[in-house]
């Protein structure tokens, strides 16, 4: 285990191309992890693959985690971009594929849904689908946690997160290839995901930003006139 | 070993032909599903079990504990004391002291158990749902608080210095 500190952005993603993984203080996981602590039964979505680590951190909370490793079950499906005139035909298959990627019944509501670094690497619509999807799994006070890029260059795939404490990340990454960042911002990410509000967000030295988003319901459009 | 009784079921026994030694006695007694078998339906018995070929159906093996090894393949809800996954299963696993996805294993599926292992490597699908005992909750958090504790020189430094370019805060959080 290495501590990689002070990070900068490039010496972040270099380092993320060794091997072994990393330690990687978080900002907004203490206030997100003292919210679980509490009498009921919460309910978190990892959207990452499933790590011991963080399974072991959960299991002192009374909770159920549900780890849906999205990323590797999304490529199955192979999805190209769509022509102009396919795109609602889009729209409606991508919400197909995202209901069968998170098949959870209607009365399952989240506490916290955990997206890591995962929305860097789908494409805007993607965030709609899964937004659009994520809603449905929502309460009023459900807080989602994602990871944003604002370096250039970030890992050709998610990298793997765990949570080590309650301050505390753990990443390592799958392969040394790149590729660009989308490098979404605020406004983008507002209009993609409606109903999600940006509860926290902060900038950190290593080139990613924290994004806490708060569900705030979606809002029924109102009939025309 | 397996005898299907009269409901359809596969209960396992332990042969009785072998003249069996007082200290074997007293060994705890294994059924191995051996990987060219295939067994349908329910699997229900009095010894631990031990699945190497394929099984679709529901496992029942509540006081015993079942281990999936790396070849084994299993469409099938799992009850067991405990449960070790170095295979393949679909479906879900009760564990009433553990489940462990061991460093091979793929699960698709629903977990209940006590205590919940993943291996690194291992493939992972599905909801865990844990309930901490009164006594691990609480020495849970007295270890988080410890390390918090040991580690808050290096944290208040770490913090300071990965801390934002930029940070703000629109509603608490």
């Amino acid at each position: 285990m290495e501590l990689t500190s002070p990070w900068t952005a490039e010496q972040f993603w270099r380092t993320s191309r060794a091997k072994g993984s990393r330690e990687y203080h978080s900002l907004a996981l203490p206030g997100l992890v003292a919210r679980l602590d509490g009498e009921r039964k919460f309910r978190v979505l990892d959207l990452g693959p499933a790590h011991g680590l963080t399974v072991e951190f959960f299991s002192r909370f009374s909770c159920k985690l549900y780890i849906a490793d999205l990323y590797r079950t999304l490529q199955s499906y192979g999805i190209e971009p769509p022509d102009d005139e396919e795109e609602d035909e889009e729209g409606d298959r991508l919400s197909k594929i995202f209901a069968e990627l998170l098949p959870y019944d209607p009365y399952t509501r989240f506490d916290l849904v955990l997206a890591w670094d995962l929305l860097n690497y789908l494409e805007p619509r993607e965030i709609e689908a899964l937004s659009r999807r994520l809603a449905r799994s929502s309460h009023a006070a459900t807080r989602l946690f994602a990871m944003i890029a604002i370096h250039q260059e970030i890992p050709a795939r998610p990298c793997g997160f765990k949570i080590r404490d309650s301050e505390t990340l753990e990443y390592d990454t799958v392969t040394p290839e790149t590729r660009s960042a989308p490098r979404h911002k605020e406004p983008t990410l507002r209009r993609l995901m409606p109903g999600f509000e940006v509860g926290s967000t902060c900038v950190l030295r290593n080139g990613l930003q924290e994004y806490v988003f708060v569900f705030s319901g979606l809002t029924t459009p109102s009939p025309a006139g | 070993m397996w005898k299907k009784n009269e409901s359809g079921s596969f209960t396992s026994q332990a042969p009785t032909h072998m003249p069996v030694s007082q200290p074997e006695r007293s060994r705890k007694e294994l059924s191995t599903i051996g990987s060219s078998m295939t067994i349908t339906g329910e699997l229900t018995g009095n010894e631990d079990l031990e699945v190497h070929g394929k099984v679709e159906g529901t496992v029942s093996l509540k006081k015993h504990s079942v281990l999936i090894g790396e070849r084994g393949r299993v469409k099938a809800d799992i009850c067991a004391k405990s449960i070790r996954v170095g295979g393949e299963v679909k479906g879900n696993l009760f564990g009433e002291d553990e489940v462990i996805i061991l460093q091979t294993g793929r699960v698709e599926g629903d977990i209940k158990a006590a205590r919940v292992t993943l291996e690194n490597g291992s493939k992972f699908k599905g909801s865990i749902d844990m309930e901490p005992k009164g006594d691990e909750k609480e020495r849970s958090s007295a270890e988080d608080s410890a390390a918090k504790a040991a580690k808050s020189g290096e944290n208040g430094r770490l913090a300071a210095q990965s801390s934002s370019l930029t940070s703000r805060s629109t509603s608490p959080v």
